[in-house]
């Protein structure tokens, strides 16, 4: 009897939980509605400034907005700096835009005056001869640098989208087109903006200038252009539809199983992901998508790239160009991998079968030599059609299948290192299309920066380039891709400016919008997507408090993870001490597949309290922890003989399973409030030497 | 995704059927919860590490031994240490040994705090060899590995559960222990005749068939649509 009641119990739970999900189901669908019409009614008229950035002093910086009033009305735009105002009234209102030289360091607050609205923004102006760390050729003028690039560049992607003009302020989508496929290249801008955390929030109107007019725009083009694909037939165990057992998948001209459309949807679902944003509801009238969250919508999407995964021939667990093919194309391969990645780390459903099959696929592609064939010819040790733009395909499917350590590792990232010069590398080009296969060469440069920064390599022997500013080791390879970029920006302090006009993409794309969104993703802190910024500013670094004795070390861990809880890997982080005995002391890691990397530094500074942050690139920050050194605290001695032994860890594991009895507890050694396993294993690595 | 949240309550099935005893439909109902579990429904609603008993069910006879493994399953990342309380019947079952990590995966010099057998109970307690790294033990660790390997006597015919408790997954260094860990308990049947006589109700039959129906739905293989 008690049994029955106890299964009652647990079905009317079940069952409550459903209906909460329903319930919560509706609540959602009304936001959405609150959202989209307080969209609508934010149609009247609107006055907006670029995002806050910075500048030097000795050069222009480009200071632009919008608006939405009549072209022609009376509009003014003000630096915030004594120099007269600019009149703007002749000005486009989709790019109202001048070049300004601030003489001094400051803050400055500039003001667009449009009719009766205003709008403002702040421009953070530095000396760089001013800086503490080096001057001019420190590493504070080098970062600034980097930031103003990546301020200049998203600026050129504004300006560069298609019918920007005409299609401002009323139309609902946005797109780039370089490459002949738009949504391809939609995607891959928007998620050059979502990677430097432009993002929209779910079922919240957005407001910001890019998060409104690129972002959102451009994710409902992206939408629009995926149309439905029946992926009901499978091979044993390979089910595409353990999600949504109705077996409709999502592509771009998936109805028609077009030649790209495997290509395309596999970079479609890129921005998707990056969305950070699943539970925003879409709205197209008509469409199979309307009222499907990008959850949903990315979820389908990648149903359909798993289902098209190739099951049969020489490139078995490889992808071709359309649905299962039988032949697996190396650059295919490459987006479809980042694909899988990228949704992973949103927290979508990526079936383990489908890593296995690429897993057992792979020595079809990948030669011993490192290089990764064009089309699989099943033999390793010869390559066909290889190139130094597709290596880093290699890192990135040994990355997916956990593999990343070993021979084969280490064979791919010698290829890499072998063209990084841009000539003479193994295994030979068969492509062209950029004149230094390497930097320049945005189709290159993508897949070296996805696959070194996932594998966590940081230097490589042929990259020639020395240690610094500041705490860059010697031949940093990424550091020398910031380099190039930063130093072959197009005109950045030209209205019209901020592309990378040499670059090229590859031996069969090109164009300055899709070399400009590859430049932005390579700049960004982030390999794949940006991890949420709530849970990164709330819970981001840990532990949030911790006391030890002075002149030990301390670690923190800083953990990337999506709305949804999923890891995020591949992004960069940086850690500072803030304040205290140990201040200014820093450190840089890059996540891992559990998206977490940790900074560890010893004490010089005596007692006091540090207060330690990490932060994602220029605009995301995580919650503030402490250290305290203390001189009279021996954390884990609870039995209070001055030293660390096995008998606190055998009298601290005698109270398992209790409550701390406060803050400071001292057998609650890693300060979690409870007293269990992980407290002896964290005094066992605090065994007092013997 | 409500889809997603829908499938998060599979597990919920499994445990539900794993309470329901009922003749006839209970090989149904098992055969049901394992093909689900074995599908990739259920390796979706499992995001967090799961701490498992396997096999989750077998039949022994009196006198007979029987060995369980306990083994976690969807690790991100390395364990420090484990603690956990396996319990089972001891009118059906006698102990007959413990080892944690036989397959070495916590370092050659791991500590063993555990209590061992008490009654119906059995209580371990380990942590790795202090001189492992996070690096190391993730490459002993990968995503799933044994935690501990048990044996047991048939001592009397009936059913024992054996249900685990306050399992604590440790990360590498015990800043912090792992959130979310779910726990699939098992059972060993002495002497082959261990199903219970229950009626089932009608709220659980809906639960079956909409299960059920799930499952066919999966099957499904539309002829219009081909690779």
């Amino acid at each position: 009897m008690l049994k029955i009641e106890t299964s009652q119990t647990r079905l009317q739970a079940f069952v409550a939980r459903v209906s909460g999900l329903f319930r919560d189901l509706l609540k959602n669908t009304a936001l959405a509605m609150v959202a989209i019409m307080a969209t609508m009614s934010a149609a009247s008229a609107e006055t907006l400034l670029m995002p806050k950035r910075q500048a030097r002093t000795t050069a222009d910086v480009v200071v632009w907005g919008v608006h939405t009033q009549a072209q022609g009305t009376a509009c003014t735009l003000n630096f915030g700096d004594a120099t007269p105002a600019q009149n703007c009234t002749a000005a486009e209102r989709s790019y109202i835009a001048f070049p300004h030289t601030y003489a001094n360091q400051g803050t400055y607050t500039v003001t667009l005056t449009v009719g009766a609205e205003t709008a403002t923004t702040t421009i953070q102006v530095y000396n760089p001869a001013a800086f503490a760390d080096g001057g001019i050729n420190g590493a504070s003028n080098r970062n600034l640098g980097i930031n103003m690039a990546i301020e200049d560049g998203l600026r050129f992607l504004w300006t560069n989208q298609i019918n920007r003009a005409a299609n401002f302020p009323a139309s609902t989508t946005t797109n780039w087109q370089n490459s002949s496929h738009p949504v391809a290249d939609t995607s891959l801008v928007v998620l050059a903006f979502e990677n430097h955390d432009y993002k929209i929030k779910a079922n919240v109107a957005p407001t910001g200038i890019y998060e409104k007019y690129i972002v959102r725009r451009g994710l409902n083009y992206v939408i629009a252009g995926l149309s439905q694909i029946n992926i009901g037939t499978f091979p044993a165990g390979n089910n595409p539809c353990s999600v949504y057992a109705d077996c409709i998948g999502l592509g771009v001209g998936a109805a028609n199983n077009n030649f790209w459309v495997n290509y395309e949807t596999a970079v479609a679902i890129l921005s998707l992901a990056g969305s950070g944003a699943l539970g925003q509801v879409h709205t197209q009238a008509g469409a199979y998508t309307n009222g499907k969250t990008y959850g949903e919508i990315l979820q389908r999407t990648l149903n359909a790239v798993v289902w098209g995964q190739n099951d049969s021939g020489v490139g078995k667990g490889g992808w071709y160009y359309n649905f299962n093919g039988t032949s697996s194309d190396g650059s295919a391969v490459g987006w479809n991998i980042l694909a899988l990645l990228d949704a992973a780390a949103a927290g979508a459903t990526v079936p383990a079968w489908a890593i296995t099959n690429y897993k057992n696929g792979l020595p079809a592609s990948l030669n011993t030599n490192g290089t990764y064939d064009y089309q699989s010819d099943g033999n390793p040790a010869i390559g066909n059609s290889v190139g130094p733009q597709k290596n880093g395909i290699g890192l990135q499917g040994l990355y997916l299948i956990g593999e990343t350590t070993g021979a084969r590792v280490d064979a791919v990232k010698n290829a890499v290192n072998s063209w990084w010069s841009g000539a003479g590398g193994v295994g030979g080009n068969s492509w062209g299309g950029c004149a230094n296969l390497n930097k320049g060469c945005a189709y290159t440069m993508f897949n070296n920066f996805k696959g070194l920064k996932l594998m966590g390599i940081e230097t490589l022997p042929n990259v020639g380039r020395i240690a610094g500013p500041g705490a860059l080791p010697a031949n940093d390879w990424y550091a020398d891709y910031e380099d190039w970029l930063v130093s072959n920006q197009t005109s950045p302090a030209t209205t019209t400016g901020g592309s990378w006009s040499t670059m090229g993409f590859s031996c069969c794309a090109n164009g300055t919008a899709l070399n400009a969104a590859i430049a932005e993703l390579i700049l960004a802190p982030v390999a794949l997507v940006a991890p949420d910024p709530g849970l990164f500013s709330s819970v981001g670094l840990s532990p949030a408090a911790a006391t030890n004795p002075i002149g030990t070390s301390h670690t923190v861990t800083a953990f990337a993870q999506s709305a949804n809880g999923a890891p995020v890997p591949g992004v960069t982080i940086d850690f500072k001490v803030l304040t205290g005995p140990n201040a200014n002391k820093a450190g840089t890691g890059t996540t891992g597949a559990n998206g977490k990397t940790s900074f560890t530094y010893t004490d010089t500074g005596g007692a006091g309290t540090d207060t330690i942050q990490a932060f994602i690139g220029a605009n995301l920050s995580s919650n503030k922890v402490t250290k305290t050194w203390a001189n009279d605290v021996i954390v884990c001695d609870v039995t209070g003989d001055g030293k660390v032994t096995n008998a606190d860890l055998t009298a601290i594991r005698a109270k398992n399973g209790k409550a701390a009895t406060g803050p400071n507890d001292p057998y609650d050694a890693n300060r979690d409030g409870k007293i269990n396993v992980a407290d002896v294993r964290y005094c066992q690595l605090r065994l007092t030497p013997p | 995704m409500p889809g997603n949240d829908l499938l998060e309550k599979v597990p919920e099935l499994l445990v539900y059927v794993e309470t329901k005893r009922m003749n006839g439909f209970n090989r149904t109902l098992r055969s049901l919860a394992l093909a689900l579990a074995a599908s990739g429904l259920l390796a979706h609603a499992v995001a967090a590490p799961v701490v498992s008993i396997s096999p989750a069910s077998q039949t022994i006879s009196i006198g007979d031994p029987a060995s369980i493994d306990i083994i976690v399953t969807g690790l991100t990342d390395p364990l420090g240490g484990f603690s956990l309380k396996l319990g089972f019947d001891t009118s059906f079952l006698s102990a007959d040994g413990f080892l944690n990590d036989p397959g070495g995966k916590f370092g050659a010099s791991a500590l063993d705090l555990s209590d061992g057998f008490s009654g119906g109970s059995l209580e371990l307690f380990f942590v790795a060899d202090v001189g492992e790294t996070e690096a190391s033990l993730a490459a002993a660790q990968g995503a799933s590995f044994t935690l501990a390997t048990i044996g047991f006597f048939g001592s009397a015919n009936g059913l024992s559960p054996l249900r685990l408790s306050e399992v604590i997954l440790s990360n590498w260094n015990g800043q912090d222990t792992l959130p979310g860990v779910g726990t699939r308990n098992g059972e060993i049947c002495v002497g082959g005749n261990c199903n219970v006589v229950e009626v089932p109700e009608p709220t659980s039959m809906l639960l079956v068939g909409a299960a059920l129906g799930a499952l066919a739905l999966r099957r499904r293989k539309p002829a219009d649509s081909a690779p």
